[in-house]
Order: C-alpha cells, then structure tokens, then sequence
C-alpha cells in the first residue's frame, strides 16, 4: 500500500523507516498495534519509505494477513520467550537484524519489545547507521504485573517501583531479580536514540524510573480512520442519558465499577429512569463468574444494557448513539485509544480521574473525573452530566483528535532529533 | 618416731597409726603386736583399729581403745563427710585377745542394712570414697587393703558379657556399621595376631553366619571384623566361649556368628581381622567344612552348657527356627499393645530418627527395636523422649493414664542403606524380656534430605543441634550429599584453555538472562571458551535450546554440562574443567550475574600469568551501598590448584556460598570489586551451617 500525498514531500533525513511491532493487527487489536500500524499508514501517506515488521507466533502463520509487500512477519515460538526479563531465543532477533540490513532500514520505531524481546532493542541500537527510537506503551520496563503499575494482587494503584515494592507483588521472585531487572532494562536502552510516550503521565513515570529526560517525547496516538464529529443525540423529555463504555471487559477496565453503579442508580427509580448504562466488547481475562452476574445484571436492570463486541470501523456510529462515552479502568491508563475516538466523535468522556485518563480529559472541560473506585462518585458524576447545559459545554471544550497523518509527521521530526542526538554522542 | 600418714602402708598386711610421740603398729597378717610400752597415753590418742574387709560382701575390723579395752567403741562408716551407717565393737576376736592383756571384744560389723544402702548409693555417689572412724573422734580407720574402696564397688554387680538376647542382632549391626568405616583404610595386622582357627561353618538366614572353632584365650565377646576373602568385606562377630581338652590350655572353643555380607564356599580362604585395631585374627581350616544350620545347631546344643562366657543363650534365641523374632501377634491373641510410626526419617549411614505412639496395658515398654528390611535398628535410650497424645484414645479406652506417655519420638541408629528397607516392623521390648512387634506402615518412611528437607528432623529435634548424636548425624548427611554427587554430564564439550564456567540456576528467567550475557560477552578473545553447568529440573530444555543459538553465534568455544543440583556444582567443577582441558578458570556459580566490570575482570583473571586465585565481589544490587561479599561462589583460579584443593576440602553442603572454603585472600589472592551481583540471595540455615561446621571441627 503506497500513499504518496503531492504537499508531502518525505523528509529523506530518515532514511527508510521501519515500524517494528510485537504483534500484526491481523491477529491482535490491542492498543499499540493498531496505534502501531496507524503510524506506518500515516508514514506512506506522506510519502515516507515505510517498512511494518511484526513478529507472529509460529502457530499464528496462517492467519496473518500482510497488507502489502512493505509488511514484514517474523515468526517466533511463545514458548522460547522470558515474560520477566523479556527475552526471546536468538532466532527472532537475528531475524530482525537481518530484515533491518537486508532492507537497509535507518530507522527503526519499535512499538512494544514482546516477543521479539527487550535484548532485540539493544542489539538493533548497537547495529551501526540506524536509529532506534522506542514507542512505550505501558509500563512493562517497570511493573512486572503486566506493565500497569498496579500491586498484586491486590490491585491497588502503584506509585514506585522499587525492588522491594516489586517483591511484596511477587514474593516468589527475589528482590535481587527485580533490581537486576532494572538495570538489565536500562542497558538495553542505553543506545536508543529516543523515546516516544503518548502522554506525558507515562513519560514522567519512565523518567522517575531512570530515562533521561531530555531523551522522551510526547506525542499523541493517531486514529487510523477518524470519524466525523455527530451532533448531540436528539432529546425529548424523557430520553434516557446514555453512557457507553467501549472496549474490552477485562478486570482492569473498570466494568466492575460500573456494575455496582447500575445496583446504585436503580435503587433510585427516578435515576433509572433518567441514566442507561450501554456495554460494548467482548470479554476478556474474566471468571464465568463475572460473566454470569454481568448477565443477570443486563436482565434485571433496564438501565443496563450489552450491545456486544463490536468491529473497529463501527465504534464512530456506535459512540454516536450515546451522550458520553465512559472510560472507569481502575489502572493509569497511558492514551486509551477510546479517548481519542470518543472525540473524534464528539463525545466527551467520563473517566477515573487518575493516570493517562486525567491528562487527556480535562475535568469540566472536555469531561468529567470520577475517583477511583468511588461507585457513589460516579453515580453523582453520571447525575451531574446527565444534564444538557453540562453536555453542550463539554463538548464544546472537546479537542481535536488526531490523525494518521498528524501522528506520522510528528514522528519524523522526533526521528530526525534523536538521529541527530544519536550523531552528536548524546546517546 | 616422726608422725606418718594415718593411710594404711601400701606395702600392704602393715599399717602405720599417728600416734604423736611414739608410733605403733599391728602386723595384723602374723599377729606379732610389737608395742611400745613405754610411750602409751592416756588420751584420744590410744585409739587404734583397722578395717580389714570392705566391699559388697561385707565391712569389717577391729577398734579398741587401748586405756580401756573393755570400752565399746562406735564405728562410722562414712561417705565423704557424711556419716552413713554406725556399728558398735562387740565381737571378741581372737589374735587380738591372744596379744592383749584384757578381752577386747574387739572386733565390729556393719549389718546388712549398710551395704544395702552403699548398694542404693553407688549409682549416684560411685566416684566417692568411704572411710570409717571411731564416734568422738576425727581419727580415721586404716584399710588393710589400700587404697580405699570407692563406693562404686558396692554398686550392682557387672552386667554379664552376655547382651540380652533380644538386643544382639542390633549389637551385631553395630560392629557391622564399625567394620564398614574400617574398610577404608589399610589392614596392617601386627605380628603373630593369629589367634585361632575356623573350623565349621554354617550360613544361616538374615545375613548372618555361624562359626565354630578355637582361639587364645581372650575376653572380648564380640568385635567389627574385617574379612579378606579376594574382597574386604564388613563383618560384626558375637562369641561364647567353651573350654575344649583338644587344644592348648591358652586356648578355648568359641561359637560365633557373624553379621556379614561374606558367603562362604568350600575353597575360601578368608582372613578376618577382629577388633578396631586389628588385635586379632582368625583363619579358616581348608577346605572349609560347611554345614547346614540345623546341624550346627546340634554342634551347638552339645556345647551350650558348657559356654561359660559370651553369647550362648542369645545364639539359642536367635539360631531357634522355630521361633521367628519378627513375627506379628497372630489374629486372635490377645492385644495389650498397639504401636505405631508416623513418621520415619530415614538417613543413610546414621539411622532413622523415628516418632510414633505406643501403648502397653499390662507392662511398660523399656525399649524399641525398628526392623527395616535386614537392618535391626536399637533404639537410643539417650535420645528417647514422650509426649501426650489424646488422640490414641480410642485404642484402648479407659486407659487415658496411659496417654501422657504415649507418643514418643527417638534416634534408631544403624548403618542404614536405603536398598533393602522393606516390611517394616517396630519392636516393643517390655521389661520381662517378652515383647510385641507391631507392623510399620511403610508410608511413614522418608529419606532425611531428599524426600523431606533435612529441617525436618528439627520439627522433632528442636534441639538437635546440641545432640549428642549430631556429629553422627551431621557426617552422615554431608555424606549422603557427597554420594548424591551425580558427577557432571556432558552435552557438549569444546575444549578451551581458558575458560568461564557459568552456573545456571533452575530457573528460567535466569537462564536467559544467562544466555543473553553471553551472547554479549563471548568474545574475551584469545580463544577463552564458556562453559555452562546446567540442571536437569524444568529449564533444561531451554537451556539446550539457548545454548544452540549461541553456538551458532558465538565465536568462541562454547560447552554445555548437566548436573542433577546446580547448587552442589562446586563439586562437579573440576571434572568439567578436566572434560575441557582448561588451565584457567572463572568460575560464576549459580545466581550470580557478572557486573559488566565483571566481565572485564575475568578477561583480565584469565590471561594473568601464574593465575593466583582470585575473587570476584558479590554484591545485592536491591542494596548497592551494603559491603560485597566474597565466596566461592565467584571466583578465578587454574585448574591444577582447585582440584588439588578439591582433594582435602571440607565436604561441606552449599559450598559454593562458603565464604571461607577456598584458601582466605591473602597477598598473592585479587579481589575485584563491583564484579557480580547475586540474582538471589544465599540462604545457609543455621542447620546447614552447623552441619558444615561439624566437618571442620
């Protein structure tokens, strides 16, 4: 797929790019993937010699589907890989030199070191006349529990890494392993060039955690296909206030807290009558258990709704179809995707007022925070919006979101200042 | 005449009494009575007397007062400084009426009642000794016998050379254990030490063989054997011995038997070497005559009341085929006991440190028997200990008297080898002799150090530590550690000179991080090769499949070890270096990670002409600022001087975390700092590190 703008000339300071991911779209829709890809897309839009590498599981190689002859897959075996250290066998790392040489790749953006492994950083860094600038994501270089800076398992909101907060979350491991951890981490990052964070809570987090600042950039994710803003839903006087969450139900997102909210909201008939909380996606890392209270939940509260998963291409039409768009996860957050396509189509968003969500809205402004875990909070933020002076303000404070092309043009200036960090030994 | 000792004159059959001018005697062996006539007082100093018989058949002599031979003097028998029994003169005596002018009835003897309570005593005040004196007066008797008896001789009389019956095949076991750690070392038999000649020969059941024939007169009733037959093989020997007109009069007949691997055939020509320090030895007539059991037997019976010392009746119990030592109460006896083990440590080489329940109605038990297989453990009285167990109630209820010493927990001793430990049996010994073996549910068995940790045995010796047993024990566990020494296997060698050994723990993350240093840091040049020791747990695979790609990739040679422990690796170092002819060597044992400093050190390490020792500094990186430490856990040596230190180290469990086992830094020693980081911490329990410290004691 070659897209080539006329009012963009690609800047050749870059040399040909090559966005390096630990998954295809193909097989995963997570975040950084689709964030991923959504650069590469943006890159050839402005006319960039772009590359997409992603590394498949061995298992995975029929169903992966390259877009174009610039898409690369490099196939690894899950069971060769250390989920502590991050590393994977030699194989998928000298794959990847091989693909960055043979290519003539002078850039490299990886998005996410699983599965190709935190040591592929370091060993592309160290290949001469390429620059490596790493996308973070989450916090895996931190937080051992699945990068979200959250204890275990407790799941209570984490502050600090230290050796021994990391060992009271797993204290099977040893403090020891959690310190060499750190500095294994920050070995493999010594040479990269840069890094890019999507928002400034998680560039400080990794600052805090031992990246020189002056290395982090901040740039926002890009929606591959922004939707049109809608207007506000038609309203008559008894027309339910609809809240959409959007995404997958895993234990980190929050559905939980809005559960115990529907149990609220219909003790009060009023409030029931007034507030329609509406579930989109699929259910992800939850007990039948969960599985089964959600649904009985659905069938006895009419203010509860299950709309169902849903494909990404829909999520503008599906958004439009309620007033707000909810995002209560009860971890930091980075830049949920969601917040991005919330305002794309023009819906302000209620979120829990801590991490990446905080950032990116703005309390009274753009949407409203609720505190953590604070099921009464939310149900009062939920009465407060439900009211259209407060919609029509907010969604006149709701910024623009960003696209493909914004995102990629971003990208490139950062590329060229970290290769010019990189030529003046600064890294 | 100057004073003398009031002791009596060790030239013996004379005394001297202090008398303060003038000294007089009594030879009481001849009666002569030579006095001084001249120089008799009047005063205290007139007593005189002497105690002719003291010991356990009675206590005897004379007193008289010399001013006044017709006065009754009180006699004291005292322990130390305590007066004990009295007894009052009485007794005319005959010599010493003959020499003195009046009847002095002179003559005293403690009733029986005295040497009943000097019996009593014995046990407790053994070490003491006795005196006597006359009331009134701190003058003491002198003993016609010097010195003076101790009150141990009036204690119990010796028990018989002969062990109870029921106790014997566990006395055999235990020469058996002592001739097994003699095996090691080099027979050098004094001169002339042939004492006697095996004559017949029977092989019996349960490992044991039976002898016959004759020796020099000797005590001893049994003893550890070395036997020579085209082997050394571990013997004990138990003995009766007869008197036979057909052989020397410093010689008598023996039956024997010995607990023994030995078999022999018509044509052995053994040699047995009797006692700790070879004191004696036996041969065989050839051919040997062998018989069968029964027949022996029969030999036996003609000569059995004519044993006048050893083992004769045990041999009878034990020879009586009829009678199986070790078989359960028939269903339908009468049940008075029931035991049972719960837990059974079984430690090889030491024994079994054994907890259970017993309960006796009609006697109490005095001691336990455990049969493992052929092995006959006694238990130790020393180690012995009860507790309360409600919970046996219901074995025989209405007896809850019996449950504050129901349970029990106790040290079996033996040289237990872990091949043969089937149908368990534990032995109720009661205190007439009779006794109960109650079956052992194998279940309750567990082998000390590999089924269970050893902290296990803490759970039933807090105190073990302190045992005096521990030494024993603590050597049988470093052997038992040495013996599971699996040796190191390779699986892929490529030899190298220089080299480091890498150890890597059985855990995966650990592993590839491992691997991951390497790919970075195989390059220290001059053909310096790696090394990895790996274990046989879970990351095995893994690790064959890291060390593939590093071999495809590294341009150094690159070998792979398994062992079965990583932890003990230690051990298995000097075979791998051996398997890759290398000279030098650094050695990084399990977690730990070479500092990038580090590395460069072991560079350096490997190329420094003459290779002294040297130690590479461990630091937790959870806290840099804490000091390093330095053990063998890292470090830099050659080849030659590790296993020529490997041939006297202290065989100690974990050595590698030692901080003291290689030689101490010295001035030739370097110690590189910041050169590793432990990946985890060394824990060495206080058990461990006493174990270990037993070996250096």
């Amino acid at each position: 797929m070659d897209h080539l703008a006329a009012n963009d000339a690609p800047a050749d300071d870059s040399g040909r790019i090559a966005i390096v991911c630990h998954c295809h779209p193909s097989i995963s829709k997570g975040g950084a993937e689709i964030a991923a890809y959504t650069l590469f897309e943006g890159l050839l839009a402005l006319g960039h010699d772009a590359m997409f590498i992603a590394a498949c599981p061995e298992a995975d190689r029929g169903k992966i589907a390259l877009g174009s002859g610039r898409e690369r897959a490099i196939f690894y075996d899950p069971q060769a890989y250390d989920n502590f250290f991050h590393l994977s066998a030699p194989g998928p790392v000298e794959a990847l030199q091989r693909v960055i040489a043979a290519e003539g790749i002078r850039t490299v953006n990886v998005h996410h070191f699983m599965n190709f492994g935190v040591g592929a950083i370091r060993a592309v860094a160290a290949m001469p006349d390429v620059t490596t600038v790493v996308t973070l994501h989450e916090y895996l270089a931190i937080c051992h529990h699945h990068g979200q800076m959250i204890t275990h398992p407790a799941k209570l909101l984490c502050e600090r890494s230290s050796p021994q907060a990391c060992w009271t979350c797993f204290p099977y491991l040893t403090r020891q392993k959690f310190a060499l951890r750190k500095t294994f981490f920050l070995e493999c990052f010594e040479r990269v060039g840069g890094f890019i964070s999507p928002s400034r809570f998680l560039a400080q987090r990794f600052v805090d955690w031992g990246l020189d600042e002056q290395t982090i950039e901040v740039i926002e994710n890009g929606l591959a296909h922004p939707a049109t803003p809608a207007p506000p839903r038609p309203r008559h006087a008894n027309t339910p206030w609809v809240f959409g969450f959007f995404g997958q139900i895993n234990p980190f997102k929050g559905v939980d807290t809005l559960l115990r909210a529907v149990d609220m909201i219909a003790r009060s008939k009023p409030l029931a009558r007034r507030i329609q909380l509406r579930i989109h996606g699929n259910f992800v890392g939850q007990g039948e258990a969960f599985i089964e209270r959600f649904k009985a939940m659905v069938d006895q509260h009419d203010c509860l709704s299950y709309a169902g998963p849903y494909e990404n291409a829909t999520v503008g039409r599906l958004m439009a179809d309620c007033d707000y768009v909810l995002v209560p996860s009860t971890w930091w957050e980075n830049s949920p995707v969601v917040i991005q396509e919330a305002y794309a189509a023009g819906r302000p968003v209620i979120c829990t007022g801590i991490g990446g969500m905080a950032e990116k809205i703005v309390d009274g402004v753009s949407g409203l925070h609720f505190r953590l875990g604070d099921v009464a909070d939310l149900v009062h933020t939920l009465d407060t919006a439900a009211n259209p002076d407060t919609l029509t303000r907010l969604t006149d404070g709701i910024p623009p979101a960003s696209d493909a092309m914004t995102m990629a043009r971003a990208h490139v200036a950062m590329f060229g200042r970290s290769k010019a960090r990189v030529a003046a030994g600064r890294r | 005449m100057s004073s003398r000792s009031s002791r009596a004159d060790p030239s013996g059959g004379r005394f001297v009494f202090p008398v303060s001018n003038c000294c007089m005697f009594i030879n009481t062996t001849d009666g002569r009575l030579p006095l001084d006539a001249a120089t008799r007082s009047a005063d205290a100093a007139t007593l005189r007397g002497e105690v002719e018989v003291c010991d356990a058949n009675g206590i005897s002599g004379w007193a008289l007062d010399l001013a006044d031979l017709e006065r009754r003097l009180t006699v004291q028998l005292l322990i130390e400084d305590t007066v004990i029994a009295e007894c009052a003169t009485g007794i005319r005596r005959g010599d010493i009426d003959e020499i003195m002018p009046d009847d002095a009835a002179a003559g005293f003897l403690f009733p029986p009642a005295a040497l009943a309570t000097l019996k009593r005593l014995a046990a407790r005040c053994g070490d003491a000794e006795i005196s006597l004196r006359i009331a009134g007066d701190d003058v003491l008797l002198p003993f016609a016998r010097a010195p003076a008896p101790l009150v141990a001789a009036f204690g119990a009389p010796a028990a018989p050379a002969a062990a109870p019956p029921l106790d014997l095949a566990a006395r055999l076991e235990e020469w058996h254990a002592q001739a097994r750690g003699q095996l090691d070392q080099p027979i050098v038999p004094p001169p002339d030490c042939l004492t006697g000649l095996i004559e017949v020969t029977a092989v019996g059941d349960d490992g044991l063989v039976w002898i016959g024939g004759w020796m020099q007169r000797q005590d001893a009733t049994g003893a550890p054997v070395v036997l020579v037959d085209k082997q050394t093989i571990a013997a004990g020997l138990a003995l009766a011995f007869y008197e036979r007109d057909d052989v020397d009069p410093d010689c008598h007949g023996f039956i024997g038997v010995l607990r023994t691997a030995w078999r022999p055939r018509r044509m052995s020509d053994p040699y047995l070497y009797l006692g700790d320090e070879i004191q004696a030895e036996l041969r065989c007539i050839t051919p040997l005559r062998l018989i069968t059991v029964p027949e022996f037997f029969d030999f036996f019976e003609t000569r059995r009341e004519a044993c006048h010392t050893g083992h004769a009746d045990a041999f009878a119990t034990l020879g009586q085929a009829k009678i199986d030592q070790w078989a359960l109460d028939p269903p339908g006896a009468a049940v008075t006991a029931r035991a049972a083990l719960d837990i059974v440590l079984a430690l090889p080489g030491f024994g079994c440190i054994a907890t259970g329940w017993a309960i006796s109605l009609l006697q109490p038990v005095e001691t336990f028997l455990l049969k493992l297989g052929d092995h006959v453990l006694r238990c130790d009285p020393d180690t012995l200990y009860f507790k309360h167990r409600p919970d046996v109630a219901g074995v025989f209820p209405g007896c809850e008297g019996l449950l504050p010493r129901a349970g029990f927990t106790a040290v079996f001793r033996g040289d237990l080898a872990l091949d043969n430990l089937g149908q368990p049996l534990l032995k109720l010994v009661f205190a007439d002799g009779t006794f109960s073996n109650q079956p052992v549910d194998p279940r309750a068995l567990r082998q000390l150090g590999r089924a269970v940790p050893l902290e296990a045995a803490l759970d039933l010796y807090p105190s073990l530590m302190s045992e005096a047993f521990f030494p024993a024990f603590a050597a049988a566990v470093r052997r038992q550690a040495q013996d599971g020494h699996g040796g190191c296997r390779p699986h892929t060698v490529n030899p190298a000179r220089r080299v480091v050994v890498l150890v890597a723990p059985d855990d995966r993350s650990a592993l590839f991080l491992l691997f991951e240093a390497l790919g970075q840091h195989a390059r220290l040049g001059d053909g310096t090769g790696f090394a990895v020791i790996a274990g046989t747990g879970e990351a095995r695979s893994i690790a064959v499949a890291l060390f593939a790609g590093l071999q495809r990739n590294a341009p150094a040679p690159c070998s792979l070890f398994f062992v079965d422990d990583p932890e003990e690796s230690l051990a298995a170092l000097p075979d791998v270096l051996a398997a890759l002819g290398a000279r030098n060597f650094v050695y990084v044992g399990p977690d730990v990670v070479l500092t990038p400093a580090g590395w460069r050190a072991a560079a350096q390490s490997l190329t420094d002409a003459g290779t002294p020792l040297s130690y590479f500094e461990i630091a937790d990186p959870a806290l840099p600022a804490s000091p390093g430490r330095v053990t063998a856990a890292c470090f830099g040596w050659t080849r030659i001087a590790l296993t020529a230190w490997a041939l006297g180290a202290p065989d100690h469990i974990g050595a590698c975390h030692d901080e003291s086992p290689l030689p101490a830094a010295g001035p030739e020693t370097t110690i590189h700092p910041g050169a590793a980081w432990f990946s985890r911490l060394p824990v060495v329990t206080p058990l461990i590190a006493a174990i270990n410290a037993a070996a250096d004691a």
